[in-house]
C-alpha cells in the first residue's frame, strides 16, 4: 500500500567521537493500522520519531532509508520536503494550538501556506462525518475545550496537509481515562477512515491493548537498541 | 474650540503611529523599540523626498513624500527583521542594535541634526481646516490607515500576527514561515510610524534627528489606556490604540491647559502607565494581561 512506512538499516550517533545510538535498525509499519511503541525513557523512541521528520541537528550522523509506499528516502536527505507526508503531534499538543481562536479558525490557520497573504483565511480540508460524535462545538475559543478535545483538534491540524504516516507522541499522557479513550476512539476511526500509518508512543499499556493493532518495544541492550515485538 | 482641534490634529498625526505600535507591541508582542528609529527615517526619508518634489506639484509632491515616508520605516523595519530573523538575534537586542544603526545612519543622510521644511511648500496644505493647515490631510490618511487597519486584522496575515504573539512556535508545526509573519509584521509596523514621523515633522516644520526619541513609551502609555478603557473588547480592535489615543491627546491638552511643562511629559506617561497597571492588577484582572508579556 503506498502509505506503508519500512525503516531500513538506520544507523544514527550523536556525533562522529559518540557511539552508535541505533545501528541498522530496521521496522515495518502497515497501512491501516495502529502501531503502540513502548519503552523506558532514553530508550530512543522521539529520537526515532525525529529522525522519521527528517529533523537532524548539525552534529548528527545518520545513515539508512526510510520507505513510503514506493518512495524511498534516504534518512540523511537534507531536502525537507521528502519528508512532508510524516507528520507528528507532539505530548504538549497544546503548544500546536491558538488557544484565543475557535476550533475551525485553528484548521483554517493550520491550511496556510508557507507564506501568508492579505488575503482572508483558507477554506480547511471537509471534516470526518464521525467527528460529530465526539460533541465538539467548533465555534468556542479552544481554550475552553476538553484536553481530549484539544487533543483531537491538534491531529486534525496536521492533517490539514498530505499526511501518510502520523507519528503520535504520548498521545494520552496529558488526559484522564475518559478524554484517553475518546482521542483514541477518535484516532482509530480516522486510521480506518483515512488508511494511514499511526504510529503512537505510549506508556499505558492497556489501553494500547484496546486500541493498537500491533505493539513492538524499543529495547537497549548495551548500546544497542532494537524494536522488538511483543 | 482650539483646544477641541489641537486634539484632533495630535490623534491624527499620531494614529498611523499607534496602528504601527498596536501591532508589533500588542499583536505580536515583540518589544519593538525600533519604532523610534523608524518614526524619524520616515520623516527624514519624506524631507529628502520634499527636497527633490517640492517644484513638481503637488499631485506628484505629495504621493512621493507619503510614499517616502512608508518607505523609510520600512527600511527600518527590514533591518531589524533581518537581524531578528536571519541573525536570530532576540526581539529586544535586534531592537536597541537597530535603534543604534539607524542614528547613525539617520545623521548621515540629513547632515545636521535638525532641519527646516517650512522654506518648502507644504504638500499636506491642501486640505486646511481651521487655523490648522494639514488637518484636512491628516484626517484623510488616519481614515484611510483606520479602514485598511480594521481590514488587516481579518486577513491571514493578521490573524498570523496575532497568532504568533500567543504562540510564537504554532507556524512550526504547520509548514508555515514563522520568519516571514514576523518579518512582515515588524515591516508593517515601522512603515506606519514613518508615516507618523513625517505628518508630525510637516506639522512642527521641522525634522529633528531625536524627533523619535520617548516614542516607545508614548506607544506603550497609549495602548495600555486603550486596553484599559475597552476592557470588555476581548478581540484584537483597531479602537484599542485609537481609544487610547483619543484619552491620551484630552489628557494632554488638559495638562498643557493647566500651564503644565512638557519637559516633564515622560515622566508623566511613566506614571500613568504604573498606575493602570497597578489598578488592573489589583483589579483582579491581571490574568488578561499574564500571557501579555508586555502589558500592552
Amino acid at each position: 500500500m503506498k502509505n506503508n512506512l519500512k525503516i531500513a538499516n538506520l544507523s544514527f550517533q550523536f556525533a562522529k567521537d559518540k557511539p552508535f545510538f541505533f545501528h541498522n535498525l530496521s521496522a515495518s509499519f502497515e497501512a491501516g493500522k495502529i502501531h503502540a511503541i513502548y519503552g523506558r525513557n532514553g530508550s530512543g523512541k522521539s529520537t526515532l520519531f525525529r529522525l522519521l521528520q527528517g529533523h537532524l541537528m548539525a552534529d548528527d550522523v545518520v545513515s539508512g532509508q526510510i520507505q513510503l509506499g514506493d518512495h524511498v528516502i534516504s534518512i540523511s536527505s537534507s531536502e525537507k520536503s521528502a519528508f512532508n507526508r510524516i507528520k507528528m503531534v507532539s505530548q504538549k499538543f497544546d503548544s500546536m494550538l491558538a488557544d484565543q481562536l475557535s476550533f475551525i479558525e485553528n484548521l483554517k490557520l493550520a491550511s496556510l501556506n508557507e507564506f501568508p497573504t492579505f488575503g482572508t483565511l483558507p477554506k480547511h480540508q471537509p471534516l470526518p462525518d464521525f467527528l460529530k460524535r465526539f460533541d465538539i462545538d467548533m465555534h468556542k475559543p479552544v481554550r475552553l475545550l476538553s484536553g481530549g478535545q484539544r487533543q483531537i483538534l491538534a491531529i486534525l491540524m496536521v492533517l490539514q496537509k498530505p499526511c501518510s504516516v502520523l507519528l503520535l507522541d504520548e498521545p494520552t499522557a496529558a488526559l484522564d481515562d475518559q478524554n484517553a479513550a475518546m482521542v483514541m476512539e477518535f484516532v482509530r476511526n480516522l486510521v480506518q477512515t483515512m488508511g494511514m500509518t499511526m504510529i503512537m508512543i505510549c506508556h499505558d499499556k492497556e489501553l494500547a491493548q484496546r486500541y493498537a493493532d500491533t505493539h513492538v518495544t524499543m529495547q537497549v541492550v548495551g548500546d544497542e537498541r532494537r524494536l522488538v515485538t511483543a | 474650540m482650539d483646544l477641541l482641534v489641537n486634539m484632533i490634529e495630535h490623534i491624527c498625526m499620531y494614529a498611523p503611529m499607534m496602528v504601527g505600535a498596536y501591532i508589533s507591541f500588542s499583536l505580536m508582542k515583540v518589544p519593538n523599540l525600533s519604532i523610534e528609529a523608524a518614526f524619524v527615517s520616515g520623516a527624514i526619508a519624506a524631507c529628502k523626498a520634499l527636497e527633490l518634489t517640492h517644484d513638481m506639484g503637488m499631485m506628484i509632491c505629495l504621493p512621493a513624500v507619503l510614499l517616502a515616508s512608508i518607505v523609510g520605516g520600512v527600511l527600518v523595519g527590514v533591518l531589524i527583521a533581518a537581524l531578528d530573523t536571519y541573525a536570530k538575534i532576540p526581539h529586544l537586542l535586534a531592537s536597541i542594535l537597530t535603534l543604534g544603526l539607524c542614528f547613525g545612519a539617520n545623521l548621515f543622510v540629513l547632515g545636521v541634526a535638525n532641519v527646516s521644511v517650512t522654506q518648502m511648500a507644504n504638500p499636506l496644505a491642501i486640505l486646511p481646516l481651521s487655523t490648522h493647515p494639514e488637518l484636512g490631510m491628516f484626517a484623510i490618511i488616519t481614515l484611510v490607515v483606520m479602514v485598511l487597519g480594521f481590514l488587516f486584522l481579518k486577513t491571514q496575515l493578521g490573524m498570523c500576527l496575532r497568532v504568533y504573539g500567543n504562540n510564537p512556535g504554532f507556524f512550526a508545526n504547520y509548514g508555515t514561515s514563522t520568519a516571514f509573519v514576523v518579518a512582515a509584521g515588524l515591516i508593517l509596523s515601522n512603515a506606519l510610524v514613518g508615516l507618523s514621523g513625517y505628518m508630525t515633522a510637516q506639522s512642527n516644520g521641522f525634522v529633528d534627528i531625536n524627533a523619535g526619541a520617548g516614542i516607545s513609551l508614548y506607544g506603550i502609555t497609549v495602548l495600555i489606556l486603550g486596553k484599559t478603557l475597552l476592557k470588555f473588547v476581548k478581540k484584537p480592535s483597531i479602537f484599542i490604540p485609537l481609544a487610547g489615543l483619543v484619552i491620551y491627546a484630552g489628557l494632554q491638552q488638559v495638562l498643557l491647559g493647566v500651564g503644565c511643562n512638557m519637559r516633564y511629559f515622560t515622566a508623566i506617561q511613566s506614571v500613568i502607565v504604573v498606575a493602570l497597571l497597578v489598578i488592573n492588577y489589583h483589579r483582579k484582572s491581571v490574568h488578561e494581561l499574564v500571557g501579555d508579556h508586555l502589558g500592552v
